[in-house]
């Protein structure tokens, strides 16, 4: 059983009408004007696997019966079943059925329970010094940031490679808004939505932030912050309709939690998709959080309302509604002293390390001190798991220590080089952690330069089966990196 | 009482079908048609061939003439609902939904084909009641099956590499189990 509370990805579906193909158009009088469907304007990549699927079905079309029953009369057939396994049992039939049903997931909730969650890929960009006014010649899409799908992305989505227009596609019209993204920085993301720092050249003086929903095909532009209002390095936390209490995964609601440094202080506010931009609220008490570290702070897990970050010894803890911040105190050992991503299950917060162990199993370990090539596996282990307490505030609760640890078996990690380097600590071995899908279970990390696989893997802690999902030489470069 | 308005609907092999306009008009496609005024010479279903429209009207005609029985007892009731006589009016209005319901059973008992065929007609034509009660056939062909007895069923193609189908069944356990 892999399954999850609410799904990431099925939940966070279209809620465009369905399209009616020509046949069902209102007054299909023969003869009549057809009003011409606007080409090269992508609304969410879980449409665009429909189109996909209309070309296929014209193409199979002796195929049978069923392929030629248009989508909006086979929706409703889904939308009866009453138990949803059998609604998975069509899914499993063939492409067009399974993406109608990720399709209609909300006209289908009724019979659809949780279904588990998937990592679609993630965002990441290069160069991302590169601001507009940097902005070397090459072409316009390389700019933007890219996305690499899993398997499951290019099977739902149709999505066969990175991509560098994928996400403008999804979420942007053709035409003037197509420039939007370039040299944008992916900021957070969680839950289907995706948060992005613009940086085009006329945002260069502020912050200029967008909230998308690339399978919704949804997207938001704030009000930038700029002048005083600009807060430098800030960290960024993102919560959804999936958070709220009860869950409303449709619902357009998000809300944004940036924490970022004053002069003396550190300071929070929030922008919320029904309130707008909330006032900036100091955090009274505590010591700055240092500007370098702000700026590392990268993912937020978000767990109950709160927002918390690893810091060096403690996790800094924001509530969502109230802006409180409050700081926790961490295991005085057993936690790594840079950030990893850590993740929230059945409400607690897992912290983890990850470390190479040499493979002394394998015929290499017979000959372990002069191998010029030493294999490794890497192990991931939960070091501490944090639970909230459930008080009104809400940030404070009780740490306990785990020994639990994940070998990652499949995934051999060769070094070449002298045997001096066989025992390098992970922040140098360029094995870079970088995103944990709370809602999936998997951890994206991508190997550097020097390991004989270089390239990016999601491997999925609960089944410990590891995807390759690129095989980019230069991937410890990569920077924002942000998981979907 | 005077003969009701009649309307002629062409199918797409050219068969013309005379019918009443409160049949006709169960379908909101032709309602449509009608109130745009294209009735003159036939109404063409370029869509829906002879066998499956003289199906779909088969539908249309009975439960036309059942709402009109229906309405009719309801104002027979209405109006002499002060002589004491709406019980007997509405048991008739019972008779005539239990007729109904086994006749829909009726009408669908049909092979796969002819079901499709009734689905995209009853689509194309916006018979949402008939519509309803095709897709609830059809989910009922559905239920309870693995997607191996699903496409066998439905004569749909496995476009899944052996690979993709493995992943979605481990992804779904609970549903295949």
């Amino acid at each position: 059983m892999n399954l999850q509370p609410n799904s990431s990805i099925v939940a966070d579906l279209p809620k465009n009408p369905i399209r009616l193909p020509e046949p069902c158009r209102r007054r299909a009088v023969p003869n009549a004007p057809t009003v011409p469907r606007p080409t090269g304007y992508r609304r969410g990549w879980l449409p665009r696997c429909s189109c996909r699927d209309d070309g296929a079905r014209g193409s199979n079309a002796g195929g049978g019966a069923a392929l030629l029953v248009p989508d909006d009369a086979l929706s409703p057939v889904f939308a009866r079943l009453s138990t949803a396994a059998d609604v998975v049992r069509c899914a499993a039939t063939c492409r067009r059925w399974s993406c109608l049903v990720a399709k209609d997931a909300d006209v289908l909730s009724r019979a659809v329970p949780p279904l588990p969650c998937l990592t679609l890929g993630f965002l990441h960009q290069e160069h991302a010094g590169a601001i507009a006014r940097r902005r070397r010649t090459s072409s316009f899409d390389a700019a933007q940031p890219r996305f690499t799908p899993t398997a499951a992305a290019a099977r739902l989505i149709g999505l066969r490679g990175p991509s560098w227009t994928a996400l403008a596609d999804a979420v942007l019209a053709a035409g003037d808004r197509r420039g939007l993204f370039e040299h944008a920085r992916p900021v957070a993301g969680r839950n289907g939505w995706l948060v992005l720092e613009l940086r085009q050249e006329r945002y260069t003086d502020g912050v200029k932030l967008c909230v998308c929903n690339p399978t919704r095909g949804s997207v938001a532009l704030l009000p930038p912050l700029a002048g005083a209002d600009n807060p430098g390095d800030y960290a960024c936390a993102l919560y959804t309709g999936h958070d709220l209490d009860p869950l409303q995964p449709l619902s357009a609601f998000f809300r944004l939690l940036l924490v970022y440094n004053r002069r003396g202080f550190t300071a929070l506010c929030s922008y919320s998709s029904d309130s707008r931009w909330s006032r900036e609220t100091t955090r009274s008490g505590g010591p700055k959080i240092a500007s370098h570290r702000l700026r590392q702070l990268g993912q937020s897990i978000v767990v109950g309302g709160v927002a918390y970050w690893h810091l060096r010894r403690t996790a800094f803890a924001v509530q969502l509604d109230t802006l409180k911040p409050a700081e926790v105190r961490m295991p005085r050992s057993g936690i790594p002293a840079d950030p990893h991503p850590g993740w929230a299950a059945d409400g607690k917060l897992m912290f983890i390390d990850a470390a190479l162990g040499a493979d002394i199993d394998s015929a290499l370990g017979a000959d372990y001190n002069n191998a010029a090539v030493c294999s490794h596996h890497l192990t991931v282990a939960t070091r501490a798991v944090f639970c909230p307490s459930s008080g009104d505030d809400g940030c404070s609760g009780e740490w306990e220590r785990t020994k639990g640890c994940i070998r990652l078996k499949q995934l051999e990690v060769r070094y070449q080089g002298s045997r001096e380097e066989k025992v390098l600590p992970v922040a140098e071995s360029k094995i870079n952690l970088r995103w944990f899908c709370d809602k999936s279970g998997n951890l994206l990390f991508t190997l550097g330069e020097g390991t004989a696989n270089p390239g990016a893997y999601v491997p999925d802690m609960a089944t410990q089966h590891v995807e390759k999902v690129a095989d980019d030489i230069d991937c410890y470069s990569w920077e924002n990196f942000v998981g979907y | 009482m005077a003969s009701p308005a009649m309307v002629t609907l062409i199918s797409s092999d050219d068969a013309r079908f005379e019918v009443t306009e409160a049949a006709a008009t169960m379908s909101q496609t032709i309602r449509h048609m009608i109130e745009d005024g294209c009735t003159d010479g036939g109404i063409p279903l370029p869509n829906v061939p002879a066998r499956t429209l003289a199906k779909v009207l088969e539908y249309c005609n009975k439960h036309a003439a059942a709402t009109a029985a229906e309405s009719s007892a309801a104002g027979g009731a209405a109006a002499g609902s002060d002589s004491g006589s709406s019980s007997s009016a509405d048991s008739a209005g019972k008779d005539d939904g239990v007729d109904l319901a086994s006749f829909d059973k009726a009408f669908v008992e049909v092979d796969t084909d002819t079901l499709y065929d009734l689905l995209l007609a009853a689509n194309y034509l916006d018979v949402k009641t008939l519509l309803d009660l095709c897709c609830q056939k059809v989910a009922d062909m559905i239920r309870g099956k693995t997607p191996e007895q699903i496409r066998q069923t439905f004569g749909i193609k496995n476009d899944f590499s052996p690979e993709e189908e493995e992943k979605i069944r481990k992804e779904n356990q609970w549903a295949f189990e």
